[in-house]
């Protein structure tokens, strides 16, 4: 495993679809990913330095993807590259749905993603919504589900469905 | 039918009301179903949680060229706005749409008819909006589907094979057809039923009918009278089969230049 700095042809998206299975979908940029966090500022005019706290946290981001409906394949193992499935075929199912499903962005560094690499994400988290298609690019925000069984963190194991 | 990415708008087409519009656009979108994101920020929880609310869905701005060849150009066709308009967008796969390709549908608002230039040419730009017209009996969420039938004259029966789905399942949160009926010949009244059928098992003989236009009368004297255009929908809770095609009853139609796309509903 190497560790250092990476690039963004190793970055890929991991969700579980609407049938349970854990699938890969490539992207056509690397959106900003992680928890926000509110900024709850806490200073009085006296202080010399404003003073804050973190307030609550938040995940909401939307990615875009090349528009395919290439056949759903298994989720790449360890070490391989992204067996791409169509976002189509995976997202227009997922669209809208209130179940909670497994979500990961994988990291991999200067290689295809390797287990202890990083990944941000959570089994059973995430709900998709706003499936947009405009030529040939689409697009879906992935939101922190009212119904997650578990939080979002970084980590360096796959994610797997639930 | 390819599988795969789609090109960008070359591999778009666009039908309204029974008219083919590919030929005088330029693009549209962005096709959309969004909807309200409410957030659940209880003081309790350390990140705050999603619900998702009521949907509006859009095909967003149709850019094309202004264009008045009579009855099918793009200025004849559509510059009353402010009226209903059931709106077939294929998206075939570095092709044009084939049979089994994406379908975007719906009864939308045309609410805007505007003319000006781009680049030059003289242009109309069409904006829909956001959510379905308010007196379509539709009640489905669900604008993206197949296109089982595309763009073509039929004069038979249809005896292939169907299409699976994205789940590779059958469903049980129904669904709905839209019909584009662009031209038909035969004798006195022209009638012919078109259906999307569905099957268990992808044979020819396991299909049986979903959903059906009734019998449509397409001329008269043996004259089309079209262009035609409709939906059907199916119950919310109704099972539809894994696989699904298009199907033509001919009555004394002898031919029907047709597309037809099924919505199948994946999400309640």
């Amino acid at each position: 495993m190497a560790t250092g700095r990476t690039l963004r042809k190793y970055v890929y998206l991991v969700i579980e679809d609407s049938g349970g299975t854990m699938r890969n979908l490539v992207m056509k940029d690397c959106p900003a990913i992680g928890l926000t966090r509110d900024e709850v500022d806490v200073s009085a005019i006296t202080d010399t330095i404003k003073k804050k706290f973190p307030g609550q946290a938040d995940f909401s981001v939307t990615i875009n993807f090349p528009f395919s409906d290439a056949a759903a394949q298994a989720a790449a193992a360890s070490g391989s590259a992204p067996a791409e499935s169509g976002s189509h075929t995976v997202l227009s199912a997922l669209d809208g749905s209130l179940t909670a499903r497994s979500f990961g962005i994988y990291f991999g560094m200067q290689h295809n993603w390797t287990t202890d690499d990083p990944v941000f994400g959570g089994v059973d988290t995430i709900n998709v919504m706003d499936y947009t298609a405009n030529g040939d690019t689409c697009s879906a925000k992935f939101v922190y589900s009212a119904n997650a069984a578990n939080a979002l963190a970084w980590g360096t194991a796959a994610i797997t469905a639930s | 039918m390819t599988v795969g990415r789609v090109r960008g708008f070359l591999d778009y087409r666009i039908y309204v009301n029974g008219y083919d519009l590919s030929g005088y656009s330029r693009n549209i979108g962005p096709l959309s179903k969004k909807y309200e994101d409410i957030v659940d920020d209880a003081i309790t929880y350390s990140t705050k949680k999603h619900w998702i609310g009521q949907s509006s869905i859009s095909p967003g701005t149709l850019n094309g060229m202004l264009d008045d060849t009579a009855s099918s150009g793009l200025h004849a066709v559509m510059n009353s706005a402010g009226v209903t308009c059931d709106l077939l967008t294929a998206i075939g796969k570095q092709a044009a749409p084939a049979d089994g390709d994406i379908a975007f549908c719906g009864q939308f608002l045309h609410r805007e008819y505007l003319a000006g230039e781009s680049g030059g040419l003289g242009s109309a730009t069409i904006n829909f909006g956001d959510g379905q017209y308010a007196t379509s009996s539709l009640d489905y969420k669900d604008p993206w589907g197949r296109l089982l039938c595309a763009y073509a004259a039929k004069t038979a029966a249809n005896t292939a094979t169907g299409y699976d789905n994205y789940i590779q399942a059958s469903t049980a949160l129904g669904g709905w057809m839209m019909y584009q009926v662009f031209a038909a010949a035969g004798t006195g009244s022209i009638t012919a039923t078109l259906k999307v059928q569905d099957a268990d098992t992808n044979s020819n003989g396991s299909f049986g009918d979903l959903l059906s236009s009734g019998e449509l009368s397409l001329g008269s004297d043996g004259t089309f009278t079209g262009p035609f255009s409709g939906v059907v929908a199916l119950a919310k809770t109704a099972t539809v089969k894994q696989y699904t095609r298009w199907q033509i009853a001919f009555g004394t139609a002898t031919s029907v230049t047709c597309a037809i796309a099924f919505m199948r509903a994946y999400v309640a």
